[in-house]
């Protein structure tokens, strides 16, 4: 069997100047792939982008890249002894100190409960990705003493505004049960979002000093946060690092803190810190692709059933290159080719089409949200003649669920995981009908013709 | 040397309740770059006779040998060898491949049997060139006449130099001028090739031009 006449003929049989009919059905297989493989390629750019942007929103405003949580409160001079030593450990970029804890804020007659997060006054200006993932609404970045920064939404909930000044509540349970309230007035500065607002839903910054002044040991908690060049190359499931040797200096920097702190601290990655928020984006994407992957199975069918007309339309000239000496295996292998150069067909057009939409997909919901919305308004003016009517316009990503921009997030392995994908259950697909054309007898053709 | 040799073959059909023999016990030697005509009425066989040759259909009982090949107890790997490197055939119809050039269709046995594209190509375009058909070399089969089809067709079955050709009524389908030049370049191209030939035809001037020829009643082979 010589493989390139297989090509050969495949090529011919799809794109020979006879086929008009085939031709048309051939065009539809292609496109069935190709609008099949658009929902897959939006699902794994926009869902790596949107897992991507959360998390590092996560590990970069929240969690750290490690974080050294301290088994007791320790003191002054021991926290600083151990923020000393890490900023010594290759590799480490910045090192912060940080107080969490539960808490209330009230505003007038509002209240609202709220993470606490005490840190350093000059975080901003130390860590870039801080003033990077974290949008100052309104004000600025000031933690000098009395003044607290709110997060949108605790801003919102309690009506404070910029130079407001609010109350910040929280207890100490004194050894015999009883609970002793401590409130601390101090002065909005500003107002800021993570562009997540799951994430900062409840969060209130405020200068270490006054936290750790304000927050009870017993109901609160001291860290280290730690900051690296490359975080992504800590291990994870989500990503995969930049290199097999940033992936071990990573881990040496660690192992190399941990061996620094412990036993006073407990030391996470920033994934193991929210192992179960990770794993759940990861399990969401994993059964999204699951989905859109059963949608290419479906269209391989379709390329299927082109290839079945088209063995059922070339019998003659089967029977004919058999009578020549066409063995089944070359005719089956002509057939899979050709399903093969289908799929890949639609692979093109589904990665370019998949591809336009993914990087266009902010833009491409603004339009389908105005176009609705303008649909919704205009139903509400004409109906709104006849009855009282009120319509409020959608959003169909909400930023309180989802980041206010979805970015995308273009990884070529994963392109080429799925052209692979597809093309292989083109050619599975296209498998079943080259049987049929390996088992065509010539005789019985040949007589009917 | 015999290349074709057929021992005791017969071939029956089912024929709603009967059963209908075609060929009993047919026995016959065609030897190395000999020309057979084969003659008979219409439904005599001749046909069934090419096919079993060719290892289209099985004989009924018999042995048939071509080529080397035990024919008739091939398997389909075997058979499919056989038809690639041994046996040339023209059918009644061209049966030329509509999507493919004329070159393309003489060209495809032996790219198929392993020979370099470039290769099969350049011996197609020769033997394109030897039925006259050196101008049409490009064009497909729609766009030539039907006696240059069937040309084409004759310079398809020898691409692979097979040392059989089976010719089923080749010219069967053509006007008698047409008729005359297939004629004359089948014969002509066997012999320069010495090829072996069991042509299959109702033209009384070409039964008249093999060295041999046999006729075909009630299933047994005469000779004429």
């Amino acid at each position: 069997m010589n493989p390139h006449s297989a090509l050969y003929l495949a090529f011919r049989f799809l794109f020979g100047p006879t086929t008009d009919q085939t031709y048309r059905r051939i065009r539809g297989g292609v496109i069935g792939v190709g609008l099949s493989l658009i929902p897959i390629v939006v699902v794994l750019q926009v869902a790596d982008g949107m897992i991507a942007g959360i998390s590092e929103r996560y590990f970069e405003t929240g969690s750290s890249h490690i974080v050294a949580v301290a088994q007791f409160t320790p003191e002054p001079e021991s926290l600083e002894g151990s923020v000393s030593d890490l900023e010594r450990v290759a590799g480490v970029e910045l090192v912060a100190r940080e107080k969490r804890g539960l808490g209330l804020a009230a505003f007038g007659d509002g209240r609202t409960a709220v993470t606490i997060r005490a840190v350093e006054p000059d975080l901003w200006e130390r860590d870039p990705s801080v003033s990077e993932y974290i949008d100052l609404v309104a004000g600025e970045w000031d933690l000098s003493e009395r003044s607290v920064l709110l997060g949108e939404s605790v801003a919102s909930e309690l009506g404070a505004t910029v130079g407001d000044t609010v109350r910040i509540l929280t207890a100490r349970t004194l050894s015999g049960g009883r609970i002793v309230p401590r409130t601390r007035s101090v002065t909005v500065t500003g107002v800021f979002s993570s562009g997540y607002a799951d994430l900062d839903r409840l969060w209130v910054f405020l200068p270490f000093d006054e936290g750790a002044r304000i927050l009870p040991d017993e109901t609160s908690e001291t860290l280290i946060g730690i900051k690296i060049a490359d975080p992504l190359s800590l291990p994870n499931p989500l990503f995969r690092a930049s290199s097999r040797e940033a992936a071990e200096s990573a881990v040496a920097i660690v192992d190399e803190v941990r061996e620094l702190l412990t036993p006073d601290y407990r030391v996470t990655t920033w994934f193991e810190s929210d192992r179960a928020t990770y794993m759940s984006f990861r399990t969401t994407k994993d059964l999204l692709v699951f989905i859109t992957v059963l949608i290419v199975i479906v269209a391989a069918v379709n390329i299927s059933s082109a290839l079945v007309m088209l063995v059922l339309e070339k019998q003659e000239e089967i029977a004919v290159l058999k009578s020549f000496g066409a063995s089944p295996s070359l005719l089956v292998f002509t057939f899979v080719l050709a399903g093969m150069v289908l799929g890949a067909l639609g692979t093109l057009v589904g990665l370019a089409l998949g591809l336009l939409l993914a990087v266009n997909i902010n833009e491409v919901l603004w339009f389908i949200e105005v176009v609705v919305n303008a649909f919704a308004w205009l139903g509400g003016a004409v109906a709104g003649l006849f009855a009282d009517v009120n319509v409020t316009g959608i959003e169909i990503l909400s930023s309180e669920y989802y980041l206010q921009e979805i970015p995308t997030r273009i990884r070529l392995v994963d392109l080429m995981l799925v052209s692979i994908l597809t093309i292989f259950l083109a050619s599975l697909a296209a498998w079943f009908p080259a049987r049929r054309a390996g088992r065509v007898r010539p005789l019985d053709v040949l007589r009917r013709h | 040397m015999a290349v074709v040799e057929l021992k005791a073959v017969s071939k029956s059909f089912q024929s709603g309740e009967s059963l209908l023999t075609v060929l009993d016990n047919v026995d016959l030697t065609v030897n190395e770059g000999e020309v057979v005509v084969v003659r008979g009425s219409s439904g005599s066989g001749k046909s069934t006779l090419l096919n079993l040759i060719g290892g289209l259909d099985t004989p009924s009982s018999g042995d048939i040998e071509a080529c080397g090949y035990a024919v008739s107890k091939l398997g389909e790997r075997d058979l499919t060898e056989f038809r690639a490197s041994r046996l040339g055939f023209v059918f009644q119809f061209h049966y030329l491949l509509k999507d493919f050039t004329a070159t393309e269709n003489v060209m495809m046995p032996a790219f198929m049997r392993g020979m370099p594209r470039a290769e099969a190509t350049e011996r197609a375009q020769a033997l394109l060139a030897e039925v006259g058909l050196s101008e049409r070399q490009t064009h497909y089969p729609t766009q030539l006449s039907g006696g240059e089809r069937q040309r084409a067709a004759l310079a398809r079955a020898l691409i692979n130099e097979p040392p059989l050709l089976l010719a089923d009524e080749p010219t069967g389908n053509l006007d008698a001028e047409n008729s005359l030049r297939v004629e004359e370049q089948l014969l002509e191209l066997v012999r320069r090739h010495g090829t072996s030939l069991i042509i299959v035809t109702h033209d009384d001037r070409l039964a008249t031009r093999g060295d041999r020829t046999l006729t075909l009643e009630r299933g047994a082979l005469v000779t004429s």
